[in-house]
This record gives structure tokens, sequence and C-alpha cells, in this order.
């Protein structure tokens, strides 16, 4: 697991998670936010204050919720593990289940702060 | 296949390192920086957490994860038992994983198992302090009070359905938290 996850750090850097998540068409912010923090497995110390950037530059906070919510429910990193605790069946419904209520979250921020109008 | 596979890429994986340092070559080096920093962190984290959940599995008697946790239980209860565990929780989902199979070999309902993986990836106390320090108390609060009752109406469903079909959760392999 250490293996995968310095790969997917290296692969998905900072930087990078920077330019995707700051493109102008907040459609499209979302989508890359929620498979971006899908697929990584962020330690929160890097993860939030490269979030406090993004917001800071005018990301909308959906788009940064989306990102943080799915990287803290979804792991496709973390996958291999699970299975072994849970069974690839039951992995994959929760990991699905979890991605959706990661949209479900992000919809609910964009309303609270008003960010909805945006999309 | 599968037996010689994960030691034929790790082998690999290691000669990469190894080449990349030698030759200068920078993602290789990156690569390996990512996996010294991150193993730095597991390592600070994973020995307290293997020794408390040690610590759960001997002292916690099961009588008590069943009554509390179990079939019978108060649903609410067990549910706000979990999110106080799930709070006080640290790491991530790595620690989360053997914490949750010690409550289910003690009789934990599968709906409060998958609960209290829910809420530990979502509502960690320190993690949430940092994140609020980041973006915001409103923000938090927002994501918590959007996710918890999303995440326990939709263990509740998952749990049930697990249940239904006979779902057993297995011990991994030697026991390893990671591999």
């Amino acid at each position: 697991m250490l293996v995968l996850v310095s790969a997917v750090l290296y692969l998905v850097p900072d930087d990078s998670v920077y330019r995707l998540l700051g493109v102008e068409d907040p459609w499209l912010g979302m989508l890359l936010a929620l498979t971006i923090g899908s697929i990584t497995l962020m330690p929160g110390f890097i993860a939030f204050p490269l979030c406090g950037i993004l917001h800071g530059k005018g990301v909308p906070l959906m788009v940064i919720s989306a990102f943080t919510t799915t990287m803290m429910m979804v792991g496709l990193v973390t996958l291999p593990l699970e299975k072994t605790y849970f069974g690839m069946r039951t992995a994959l419904i929760r990991n699905s289940v979890s991605l959706l209520i990661a949209v479900v979250v992000a919809l609910a921020t964009g309303l609270v702060f008003g960010e909805l109008g945006l999309l | 296949m599968k037996g010689r596979l994960l030691p034929a890429l790790l082998v690999l994986y290691g000669l990469f390192v190894g080449v990349s340092f030698i030759a200068g070559f920078d993602p290789g080096m990156d690569i390996a920086r990512n996996f010294a920093d991150f193993a730095l962190h597991m390592f600070r984290i994973l020995p307290c957490a293997f020794v408390l959940i040690g610590l759960f599995e001997v002292w916690v008697k099961r009588e008590t994860v069943i009554r509390h946790l179990g079939e019978g239980s108060s649903r609410l209860m067990a549910y706000v038992w979990v999110l106080l565990l799930a709070a006080t929780t640290v790491g991530g989902l790595y620690v989360a994983f053997p914490v949750a199979w010690t409550l289910y070999s003690k009789g934990a309902r599968p709906q409060v198992v998958l609960g209290y993986i829910g809420a530990s990836a979502i509502c960690r106390i320190p993690m949430t302090v940092f994140e609020a320090s980041f973006l915001g108390a409103g923000f938090s609060l927002v994501r918590l009070a959007v996710s918890l009752p999303l995440v326990i109406a939709s263990s509740e469903l998952l749990g049930a359905y697990l249940s239904r079909r006979g779902w057993v959760m297995s011990r991994p392999e030697g026991d390893a938290p990671v591999s």
C-alpha cells in the first residue's frame, strides 16, 4: 500500500491538483475534484493547506468539499486493503455510496455558500 | 500467479527507486521521498494505534460490545458510541479497518461496523479542527451536518442488506495492517 501511495502522490502532485481544481468551469472543476479525491489518499496536513490556498484563489467551496469529502471517504488506493476486510463486492458498494454522499455534500455546500448559481 | 506477482512488483519498485538515485532520475527520487514521508507518518501513528487496538481487544469484553453495539442494542446509542470512537480515531482508513474488524469480531452489527468506518473517515476531531482552521468552521459544519446523517442512513441500509445476504467480515491473512 505504501508503494501505491508513493506512486500516486507523485502522479498527482500538489501543483497539478492546484491546476485542475482551479479550472474556470465549476462543472468541470467539480468532476475533476470528485475524480482526484476518489483516487488519492493525501494526509490531511498536505490536503487542507492546499485547499486553503485554492479557496484563497477563488475556487468555489463546493469544488473543495467535493475534493476533500471523496478524499476522506472514497479510496481507490486503499481498495486492496479494504477488500481483505470487507470483500471486493462490499468494498465497491461502500465506495460508490460514499461517492454519492460526497456529491450531495458538495451540492449542499454550494447551496449554503450561495455558489449554486455558478453551475 | 498472484502470490508471485506482488513480490516481483516490489522488487521492480525497489530496483526502479535504487537506479533512480544512482542515475539522478528525478521522478524516481520523488516517488521514494513520498514513500519515506508517508512511511514515517504511518510509523509514528501505527504503533500507538495498534497498542490501543490490542488493549481494546483484551480489556473490552465481548458481552459489552454485544450489549452496546450488537443485535438488540439501542440503534441510536450504538451510533452515538461509534461516533465517539470514530471522532477520537487517529490516522486514516488504515487504522479504521483493524478497529472495525475488532468491533465486528466482538459481535457488533454490520450496520454499526460500516457506520464506524464512514464516521472515522469524516469526523475525526484533529482532522476537522485542522480543516476548519484552513477553510472556516462553517465549511466543516455544513460538511458534517450533511454527511453524518447520510453515512448513518447508508450504513443502516447497506448493513441490513449485507446481513440478509449472510455477509461475514474476514480477518486479513496474517492480520497484517499494511502490505
